[in-house]
């Protein structure tokens, strides 16, 4: 399975984060962890794996236990350091818009598109490289 | 189905959530409102649902326990609610039956406001299905649940962004302490006027943005009066299946692809943003869970744990209860004396002195004691559930289960199975593969369920000397190896089956997907709840269908082609009875009064000890001096220990009762399949008593 840097959620070890890179999957069973959570860019942490290849992992807060052939078509990469940064410069800057309180989400509709809704957080991760 | 909560308090609050300063009394003309609550798995909607309507459905702490649409009525502020309980989902987009019940209710015109669970230790997947409902256009009223365990973490949630950002009602609630709720149901009477006037809380990317507006035309066109074009547009742009043939639009040339992933993401990105406005103080958490994971879904010592837990609840179902039983068995013992004397002196009648003394006490008083195993059984399930090791199951037996080619998930049906076959079967619905339904429907019944405890306890009892309670756990692991054992040959047969329609289609096994809740303390209440509610089930099933039973019983055995017979071997149930001794002598089974008991196991399984009092004129036969005397009576017969074994072995195996197999044809939903299931157990059944049998003889 292992090709380049490319690593998948059964190849990759216990404990660490990573982020999601994408998946092969097939419907429905690709929307169903999309509606769990598992997307890509999103971060995850893989704690467990059983002797058959199921894993467990957590995602958004959320442990799933996934299986073997599922796991191996979800691919991932280790988080980097800009990654880490790119988490803490999100926190700072907050990117919701202006807490106006002209109610009913009007801060955060006003601009369309604004930040980090055009773009894809890959491409995001790559402009502050 | 519910009784009326008793009205709530007044209110002094005024409707300050949805911030429109505005009080609604429309409510007052409109009567009945139709409130639908969602939100996903495991977030504790039937726990906010039973606070509400006085009603005690089930509730567990693992993904999946409401698989049916439930309804209650009460009243508040003297006006009618009719909130409807619902299977819990992750998006509006369904992936197995009980998901498709949830959103075709949250979708008809039945709906007047929507209440939105979401798991406020879990904020950022639970919005996700919030943003689809808001989209919906529907009241959306957002009830934020375990808002005391988000306080027990020291995190906080800025409430009135949150509200700000999404358009609708924030709610905080805890349905477990009941708090909030008086506040959720005030917000949701006002709330129904409000036709969202924000469904448009997300902003998609200018592309999406483009064809959602496009999309929103060519409907409006093709159709004026359609009620909310965004959201159907969103879903046409996701190619929503269902939508796009309820919704005959002509989308050529806008929606080239399917949209899907880029709306999910953005939903996502959205989110992701909103909380981390509104959540301060983010916790690392779960410390506890991690622990507790890394021993019960240790990749070597899982199983052997799983195995030595459900070893633990039998031994303890079987041990246990029979001290408890020992104190219902002296009260049997007094009773039937008591009715005894009582009779003569009021000069009742020989037969209906016989009805009620060998009749109802022998035949119902008897199952009454087995009492304790069961709640000592349903006990320990209860742990099991409440405390979060359910779904783990599915995670530890995934590698057995894929073997046998079916998901770790089939194996929460299996389990509750040996508790009751009835919510067992019920919840294969959470299986979205239909094949992978079938055989675990098929194989459910091989768990030995609750009522088959009497049955062992007392062959067991009577043959097995010391080694009772052994004998008694073997039925349990007999029963789940032939049932892993069946569910293996039906997906080789599948397999061959689908390798001669098409050659190139391989087998593939349904994956384990499933959320893992945190491990929790378990609810006293709730246990005790489920515990009493399995308790009561056993004791109405005693009253009505055991009861029942045993009359018909003691009237065929009472009655012959002559009239009132002294001599059981001449009554009509003899004469059935010889009919199937023929069939059941290869098992060690051949005797009259078998046929007879095996047929009123039927009704339900406990009849067949019932059946046995009945037959042998024994008040209370699992007490010492019942033993006995009947272990003298079948062994004048020629019915040892073997044939006690062999008869065990049928009990287990044979097609379930009534109540099972009403259930397996609902849920089947086929005659032909429904027919094969009961058809199979019995063959099933005959085959290995008839093995069993015949194989031991030769050795002995």
């Amino acid at each position: 399975m292992r090709k380049d840097n490319m690593m998948t959620l059964k190849s990759v070890g216990n404990g660490k984060a990573y982020i999601v890179e994408k998946s092969l999957l097939k419907q429905p069973v690709k929307r169903r962890l999309e509606a769990m959570g598992l997307i890509e860019g999103t971060m995850i942490h893989k704690i467990n794996e059983a002797l058959d290849g199921s894993i467990i992992c957590i995602v958004k807060g959320t442990r799933l236990a996934i299986g073997k052939e599922l796991a191996e078509r979800i691919f991932v990469r280790p988080m980097s350091a800009s990654d880490i940064r790119h988490r803490r410069h999100r926190k700072r800057c907050r990117g919701m818009g202006p807490r106006d309180g002209s109610g009913r989400g009007s801060g955060m509709n006003r601009k369309r598109g604004g930040v980090g809704q055009a773009k894809k957080r890959g491409e995001a991760i790559d402009s502050e490289k | 189905m519910a009784k009326p909560r008793k009205e709530v308090k007044q209110l002094t609050a005024k409707n300050k959530a949805t911030g429109d300063g505005v009080i609604h009394n429309k409510v007052n003309q409109a009567g009945e409102l139709t409130v639908g609550v969602i939100g996903n798995p495991n977030s504790g909607k039937t726990t906010l649902f039973n606070s509400y309507t006085g009603t005690r459905l089930k509730v567990a702490n693992w993904p999946g326990v409401t698989v049916e649409k439930k309804q209650g009525a009460f009243k508040y502020h003297n006006h009618v609610y009719k909130l409807v309980d619902l299977p819990g989902i992750y998006s509006l987009t369904p992936y197995s039956i009980e998901e498709k019940i949830s959103r075709q209710f949250i979708l008809s015109d039945d709906v007047d406001v929507i209440v939105d669970i979401a798991d406020a230790s879990n904020l950022e997947r639970s919005l996700y299905l919030t943003l689809q409902l808001i989209e919906i256009g529907k009241p959306v009223v957002l009830a934020l649940n375990m808002m005391d365990i988000v306080e027990e973490r020291g995190m906080e949630i800025d409430l009135h962004r949150l509200h700000e950002v999404l358009g609708i009602p924030v709610i905080p609630v805890s349905a477990r302490k009941k708090t909030g709720l008086d506040v959720l149901m005030h917000v949701v009477s006002h709330h129904q006027e409000i036709k969202s006037k924000s469904n448009h809380v997300v902003v998609y990317s200018d592309l999406i943005e483009d064809k959602i507006t496009k999309v929103t035309e060519r409907l409006r066109e093709d159709n004026p009066d359609i009620y909310n074009p965004r959201f159907y547009a969103i879903k046409l742009l996701e190619n929503d299946t269902e939508i796009m043939e309820n919704c005959p639009v002509d989308v050529s040339g806008i929606v080239d692809k399917s949209y899907e992933t880029e709306i999910i993401n953005q939903k996502y990105d959205f989110i992701e943003r909103l909380v981390e406005e509104v959540l301060l103080n983010i916790q690392e958490k779960a410390q506890f869970t991690d622990k507790l994971d890394s021993v019960l879904t240790h990749r070597i010592w899982g199983i052997p744990i799983f195995f030595g837990i459900m070893g633990l609840v039998f031994f303890l179902t079987f041990t246990l209860g029979d001290g408890i039983k020992g104190i219902l068995e002296g009260w049997l013992e007094s009773l039937s004396i008591w009715t005894a004397g009582g009779l003569s002196t009021l000069n009742a009648g020989p037969i209906l002195t016989s009805l009620i003394a060998d009749g109802i006490i022998a035949g119902v008083g008897t199952i009454l004691t087995f009492l304790p195993n069961i709640a000592i059984l349903f006990l320990a399930l209860a742990f099991l559930e409440d405390s979060g090791y359910m779904a783990r199951v599915t995670y530890v037996m995934n590698g057995v289960m894929n073997k046998i080619g079916l998901s770790g998930r089939a194996f929460i049906p299996m389990l509750l199975g040996f508790g009751c076959t009835v919510p067992a079967i019920m919840a294969t619905r959470t299986l979205e593969n239909e094949r992978d339904r079938r055989k675990t429907i098929l194989i459910t019944p091989f768990m030995s369920c609750s009522a088959k405890i009497p049955v062992y306890v007392l062959l067991s009892g009577m043959f097995f000397g010391n080694y009772a309670t052994l004998a008694a756990l073997s039925m349990y692991i007999i029963g789940l190896v032939a049932g892993l054992f069946t569910a293996f040959v039906a997906t080789k047969i599948e397999n061959k089956a689908d390798q001669l329609k098409a050659s190139d289609v391989k087998p593939e096994v349904n994956q384990l997907l499933i959320e893992l809740p945190e491990y929790k303390s378990p609810n006293v209440y709730s246990v005790l709840l489920y515990v009493w509610e399995n308790v009561k089930a056993y004791l109405s099933k005693a009253g009505t269908i055991i009861f029942l039973a045993c009359v018909v019983l003691w009237f065929i055995l009472s009655f012959g082609t002559t009239g009132y017979v002294e001599d059981m071997s001449q009554s009509f149930g003899a004469i059935i009875g010889r009919f199937l001794v023929p069939i059941l002598e290869p098992a060690g089974l051949g005797f009259w009064q078998i046929g007879v008991s095996l047929i009123a196991g039927l009704a339900a399984k406990e009849v067949v000890v019932s059946s046995m009092g009945i037959m042998f004129g024994i008040i209370n036969i699992d007490s010492a001096l019942g033993l006995s005397a009947m272990h003298q009576t079948l062994g004048a017969m020629g019915f040892g220990a073997l044939n006690a074994y062999s008869m065990m072995i049928f009990v287990l195996f044979y097609t379930p009762c009534v109540a099972a197999l009403a259930i397996t044809a609902q849920e089947l939903k086929s005659a032909k399949w429904t027919t094969f299931v009961f058809m199979f157990q019995l063959v099933f059944a005959w085959l290995a008593s008839v093995l069993v049998y015949q194989i031991v003889s030769l050795f002995i």
